[in-house]
């Protein structure tokens, strides 16, 4: 009789420890959560506004002292979080607001965010942040900006895949605004980021970013403009020795992108006899080659095979869609274009910059690793000495609907 | 001892006494009606009635019977009046009357088709009581007992619990003898074996065990007799004693042994190895053995074509899944993990919850509960109110909580998709283990996040693993090497294609339907030989879906089968 309830007091023990030690103790119901959507963090300069003056950040505390410069005070994080009651109509605090923005300045990301808490009403949440908003001066300044990527790699809420982007000033001021077509900010960012219909942004997420600056300390940001009431993303942000290095124009990150094989739908418009013809880029591929001659200098041959749609002539046609001399024209044209693009972005890239955004060294590694073992410990000098070819052999698939 | 160990003990042993077989008749008509007075002393509705045949009228008769137990208009017509009357008519030399009075009455007297000698008084008062009538003859040592069992039934109606769309409407009645008669209806073969005993010390109830001799497993035949013999009660009101006593474990929320009103589905099971316990006073006859598997199938599976049935069989183990776990899942989700489900949805589901004063714990338990008493009130009241208790409970209640602001109308949602998925389960006693169960899980969902569902989910499953009923695997056929009995669990092969019986089941004759070609399939010893069998499933009456493919044994599978044996 003892030794079956000695049995049972240590099975209960033994259970009772394992589910102490091991189970989830951080019951926090949804609706005390705040859903943090995006996050911007900048450097904090003083004598810059921290409390946004917008009327759109219902956070606003009147006649607050701007924070002085400090040592611990270092950077500006910002977050925003939608109103949540406004979706079930009644029940929401305050009616009008789609969305709440606040920003603190802090040491780092994690105090910050535990100053922002003492200040609202609910558990700050990064589980669904979707989008993640550096400024122009925290990526120029390379340690703070390092600091920030590690911390945001560490944070277990925040997912890999959640979109980056440097903004052109401050990344607050992307917060803080009253967007036009959708009043919630994450929301709107990631939507932006998921079309499908242009190709003039980088889109990389959190995680392609980190990696990416940790191989070759070097990438490409997309870039978000902010209006009064809308974003621009397109073009993108060169870093290079892990800080900013130059913006590039959309034309040049959408060639950069063809030659990185992401590159999405877009429009190329060629010049034939006085009119502007769009080509509707529909479909791209990219083969690389690489190879070394006698002379010890590497061959990057990139050869890009496109087709597409000709969405547009004139409606007095003088010259038949349907010939075949005009289409192979428009081929070619269109062909010289993305080569020309291509090339001038790839030497911008070699000789002016100096970073290899594409990832060929990886590239060499991984499918010619005699050429690699050779070129590992001065490629950043041998990207530069490359010889590239590129190519483009450009189909036209359709001419639109006719009469 | 303490109350583990009353739980833990062993089951009664020794057999019990029925008692009977004591006191012999006298043959003293006198004694022995003082014997039965003496002992059926304020029994008023026992009547007896004493008369006189023979030519002279010299001989004493006693007629003892259990007013309403008995077929009146049998006794007056059968037996007084041919006692009394129409023996005189009989074309007999004089003298025969004053002969061998006893052996007169049993052989040529007595119109009835049920007459038995019995020796023991003690014994005879027993069919007495359960509706038999007595002669008493003065001058011999022996009681006659006419078998004039006649009282009100309810009659064959439709099953209550299993209605299906299509299949026969005859459902099993209180009287354990229409019941038996409803299955040799179905299964017109010497193999079926219907064998009688008694349980309870003071209620005495007939209890029939019925199964295939050639096909059932002995070992589990044994068993049953064995666990059966064992029961040692006062008495048997309803099947669902029987099933407590002989049951593998009392301490599983799962049902071990299947209870079913549907005489089509018993014969299937007989058909496959099972063994049927029919009951007296109650329609619903248990199934032993049963496996989860085999809750989750209704007969209306086989009858349906395969395609709908397996459609229906995926839904019906999904919605057991779904009445399991969803409200655990919301709870788990919203409480500890918000970052697993879609953003719009996260913020949605905060968007509702914002203002409900508890836990989403609380609310589900709430929610539950009052689901639950709402079914329960729904079962005790006659129909149109019962209708009107779900109106005022579904619609009222959970409209108005939802506009009070005192649940999410997401939690609505759940429990009425939960409380839906768990009335989907063909078997009502499983469905309740999966309601019950529901509680437990949401419990560990509440206090452990994801984590405690998985961990009860493995409590359940290594619980059903361990689980045995009568020998065989509670998740048989999911364990074991029983491939091919895989073509009856979450979907169900077409018929022609289910050759076998299950092995898990069955003990012999494992054939169910034999190809073109083959000779013709074997129903055993003592059955009809097959070609003849083959000539007979398709001329006699009741149909079979399967005849064009396969031979028919004469005892062919009703429920399960192909074709439909005569």
């Amino acid at each position: 009789m003892k030794s079956k309830l000695k049995r049972v007091v240590s099975l209960a023990l033994v259970v009772g420890i394992m589910l102490c030690a091991t189970g989830c103790w951080d019951r926090i119901e949804i609706n005390e959560r705040l859903f943090v959507l995006a996050l911007a963090i900048d450097k904090f300069e003083p004598g810059r506004d921290v409390q946004n003056e917008e009327e759109g950040g219902g956070q606003h505390e009147e006649g607050k002292d701007q924070p002085e410069a400090s040592p611990r005070n270092r950077m500006v994080v910002s977050i925003v979080f939608p109103n949540v009651g406004l979706l079930k109509k009644e029940g929401a605090i305050v009616p009008e607001e789609a969305k709440f923005s606040v920003s603190t300045v802090g040491p780092n990301i994690s105090e910050a965010a535990r100053q922002l808490n003492t200040r609202l009403n609910g558990n700050i949440f990064f589980g669904h942040v979707k989008a993640i908003l550096v400024g122009e001066a925290l990526i120029k300044d390379e340690k703070l900006f390092m600091e920030v990527l590690d911390e945001l790699e560490r944070e277990h809420e925040i997912s890999r895949n959640v979109d980056f982007a440097a903004v052109k000033g401050d990344a607050k001021d992307a917060l803080f605004i009253k967007p036009l077509v959708e009043p919630i900010i994450g929301t709107y960012i990631e939507k932006i980021f998921r079309q499908r219909k242009t190709g003039r942004f980088y889109a990389k997420d959190l995680g392609r970013i980190v990696t990416s600056i940790r191989e070759i300390g070097g990438a490409v940001l997309p870039r978000l403009v902010v209006a009064e009431k809308e974003y621009n993303i397109a073009g993108g942000c060169l870093i290079k020795n892990n800080k900013f290095r130059a913006w590039l124009g959309e034309i040049e990150t959408r060639a950069a992108q063809w030659i990185d094989n992401t590159g999405g739908e877009d429009v190329i418009s060629i010049d034939i006899s006085g009119i502007f013809i769009p080509f509707e880029l529909t479909e791209l591929k990219r083969r690389m080659r690489v190879w070394r001659d006698e002379a010890d200098i590497i061959h990057l041959s990139i050869a890009l095979e496109a087709e597409g749609n000709i969405a547009g002539h004139i409606i007095d046609v003088h010259r038949e869609v349907m010939e075949q001399s005009f289409i192979r024209e428009v081929e070619t044209a269109v062909s010289r274009d993305m080569v020309a693009q291509c090339t001038a972005v790839m030497d911008k890239m070699q000789h002016e910059f100096g970073v290899d955004i594409w990832s060929i060294g990886e590239h060499i590694r991984k499918f010619h690793p005699q050429i690699w073992e050779d070129v590992k410990d001065n490629w950043a000098v041998e990207f530069t000495k490359m010889e590239v070819d590129i190519s483009a052999d450009v189909k036209v698939r359709r001419v639109g609907i006719i009469k | 001892m303490g109350f583990l160990d009353i739980l833990t003990a062993k089951k009664q042993k020794g057999k019990p006494e029925l008692g009977g077989g004591k006191d012999k008749a006298s043959s003293s008509l006198d004694k022995n009606l003082r014997y039965l007075k003496d002992k059926l002393e304020d029994c008023d509705d026992v009547i007896y009635r004493e008369f006189s045949v023979g030519s002279r009228q010299q001989f004493r008769f006693a007629l003892v019977f259990i007013d309403g137990l008995i077929d009146r208009n049998m006794i007056n017509d059968d037996v007084l009046k041919s006692l009394m009357l129409e023996i005189r008519y009989a074309n007999m030399k004089p003298g025969i009357l004053s002969g061998d009075v006893f052996s007169l009455a049993l052989r040529s007297a007595l119109t009835t088709g049920e007459v038995k000698e019995e020796e023991y008084i003690d014994k005879s008062m027993i069919s007495l009581l359960s509706g038999d009538s007595l002669i008493l003859i003065d001058g011999y040592k022996k009681v006659l007992v006419i078998g004039s069992k006649g009282w009100p039934n309810r009659g064959v109606q439709e099953p209550q619990t299993e209605a299906v769309i299509r299949g026969s409407r005859d459902g099993f009645t209180e009287t354990m003898r229409f019941n038996t008669a409803l299955l040799r209806r179905r299964l017109r073969d010497p193999n079926l074996k219907i064998k009688q005993i008694k349980v309870g010390v003071r209620s005495k109830t007939d209890i029939a065990i019925a199964y295939m001799d050639n096909i059932v497993d002995k070992n589990v035949l044994k068993e049953v007799e064995k666990r059966l013999e064992r029961i040692n009660i006062d008495a048997v009101l309803e099947s669902g004693y029987i099933e407590q006593f002989i049951e593998d474990s009392w301490y599983s929320p799962f049902p071990q042994i299947q209870n079913t009103e549907r005489p089509d589905r018993v014969a299937a099971s007989l058909l496959e190895g099972r063994v049927a316990i029919i009951t007296d006073n109650t329609p619903f006859v248990l199934l032993v053995p049963a496996t989860l598997n085999i809750m989750f199938q209704s007969s209306e599976d086989y009858y349906e074509r395969w395609f709908i049935a397996s459609f229906i069989r995926i839904l019906r183990y999904t919605s057991a899944f779904i009445s399991l776990i969803l409200p655990a899942v919301y709870i788990a989700i919203t409480s500890y993990h918000p970052g697993l489900i879609p953003t719009d949805l996260a913020l949605y589901i905060a968007g509702t919850r914002t203002g409900v004063p508890f836990p989403a714990f609380i609310e589900a338990v709430v929610m539950e509960l009052t689901l639950e008493l709402l079914r329960e009130a729904g079962i005790r009241l006659p129909g149109p109110i019962g209708q009107t208790i779900g109106i005022v409970g579904g619609l009222v209640i959970g409209q108005s909580a939802v506009q009070a602001g005192l649940v999410s109308p997401i939690m609505v949602i759940v429990v009425a998709i939960t409380a839906i998925a768990s009335f989907a389960v063909s078997s009502y006693s499983v469905g309740i283990s999966f309601r019950i169960l529901r509680f437990f899980i949401i419990i560990l969902a509440a206090v452990l996040g994801l984590y405690g569902l998985m961990l009860g989910l493995l409590i359940i499953l290594v619980h059903l693993c361990s689980l045995k009923s009568f020998g065989v695997s509670y998740l048989s056929p999911l364990v074991g090497n029983t491939h091919y009995e895989m073509g009856d669990t979450f979907v169900r092969v077409p018929l022609t294609a289910m050759h076998r019986r299950p092995k898990t089941l069955a003990g012999a004759n494992m054939i169910r339907i034999r190809s073109n070609g083959e000779k013709g399939a074997s129903v055993g010893s003592g059955g009809q030989t097959g070609g003849k069998s083959e000539q007979d499933a398709e001329t006699d009456g009741q149909g079979g879906s399967g005849a064009g493919k396969g031979n028919i044994e004469s005892g062919g599978r009703q429920e399960g089968g192909p074709g439909i044996g005569g």
